[in-house]
């Protein structure tokens, strides 16, 4: 009996191991920044710092003069916001590290999907305007299924090279 | 459904090689360097074909521009064993480096040579990397690579025509070959839309295409010199 206990705990945590293996490493950013403050509380749209999500192909990530605009003070005494007025002092651009991207050999338009096929921000990304914590890994797999399958339900083409460059 | 399709004056072309620097650019295609040339390594998405022609005792050598024809029965395609290349919905001939092996059964089947080899990591010295054109990938070193008639510039084209809410129009997609052409040799265009600069120039006297025995229909047509 104590045998197969042992073993079912020994698989409960090779099993968890092997689950957290395939998950994406989680990455360091340099300034725990709250998304849930924005945008609940202060009502901030997406596009407000990832400025060209609805205009460009790439949605970019803002850096230190987007949050200048309002950080130009700071507004507050936590830490995340000590470390952000230096960076805004010094002029520093923050290293964010990207948790949402795809392969090299994809050309992924934001414009096209926002703008023109008016699809929400958090259909791929989740719901990132509702995290405390700075994001350490994205909430959504973008894998190729999920675009295909979604390809397939709103009837658009799925032909290769569209994406694919 | 749109037909892509490209029309080369010779008539104006002077054989000068400036679509082959510009495609080279805009496609990031890599330098071969003088020795991996001396091995028959260096490749260009589009040739300059040398042809002959005697006039009695006299010799003519002219170039033909030539890239994929993009055939609407493609060979390449029938062959490849892993769906890495296929004939898209606009008559483009794609190629899916991602899926490509490498086995190089496309570039034997080809009957124009117009598919390539890469040899190459996507290396360049110094800061070039950099000015990679952002739209066309960095192909990894082992797949097969040939034209795409601009295929990223065609995607931009209907992009920018479906942000303003209307159709892509006549002159909207220019190829790279075409845009630095210092003659205007090269068309492209729609062949369906019988509007278009290229059906007109299609249905004129003068057309001719490259071994079209070979019934793979090439959409790379050619307007034969005057006399």
């Amino acid at each position: 009996m104590r045998f197969v206990t042992v073993a079912g705990v020994l698989l409960a945590i090779v099993g968890t191991g092997a689950w957290l293996s395939l998950l994406p490493a989680p990455v360091d950013q340099p300034i725990a920044f709250n998304h849930r403050v924005h945008v609940e509380d202060l009502g901030a749209d997406c596009t407000d710092c990832h400025l060209y999500a609805s205009t460009g192909i790439r949605a970019t990530i803002p850096n230190v003069e987007t949050c200048a605009v309002c950080h130009s003070e700071p507004l507050g005494d936590s830490p995340a916001e000590l470390e952000l007025a230096r960076y805004v002092e010094a002029g520093q651009t923050i290293s964010w590290a990207k948790v949402y991207w795809v392969p090299q050999d994809v050309l992924f338009s934001h414009r096209l999907h926002t703008s023109v096929a008016e699809i929400e921000c958090e259909t791929c990304h989740g719901a990132v305007g509702k995290r405390d914590e700075p994001l350490v890994r994205s909430l959504r797999p973008l894998s190729m299924d999920s675009c295909i399958e979604c390809h397939q339900e709103r009837e658009v083409p799925n032909d290769c090279i569209a994406c694919h460059r | 459904m749109r037909r892509w399709g490209m029309v080369i004056d010779l008539d104006r072309c002077t054989g000068c090689g400036a679509c082959m620097a510009a495609c080279h650019q805009e496609n990031n295609l890599t330098a071969a360097g003088p020795e991996q040339t001396r091995r028959d390594r260096a490749f260009h998405w589009l040739k300059m074909l040398p042809t002959e022609s005697r006039l009695g005792d006299e010799v003519m050598t002219r170039y033909l521009p030539q890239p994929c024809f993009q055939c609407d029965n493609p060979p390449c395609v029938r062959v490849c064993p892993v769906h890495a290349t296929y004939l898209n919905h606009e008559g483009i001939v794609g190629q899916v480096y991602a899926r490509c092996i490498g086995c190089r059964y496309c570039m034997a089947a080809c009957p124009y040579n117009a598919k390539v080899f890469n040899w190459f990591e996507p290396e360049w010295p110094g800061d070039m990397k950099r000015k990679a054109n952002p739209d066309v990938s960095l192909r990894p070193k082992g797949v097969v690579e040939k034209c795409t008639f601009c295929h990223h510039r065609i995607n931009r084209a209907k992009e920018e025509a479906r942000v303003e809410g209307r159709d892509v129009r006549d002159g909207d997609v220019i190829p790279a070959c075409a845009e630095n052409c210092p003659t205007q040799a090269i068309a492209f265009g729609d062949l369906n839309d019988p509007r278009s600069r290229v059906s007109q120039l299609v249905s004129g006297p003068r057309v001719f295409r490259l071994q079209e025995d070979l019934g793979t229909e090439p959409k790379v047509f050619y307007l034969a010199e005057k006399e």
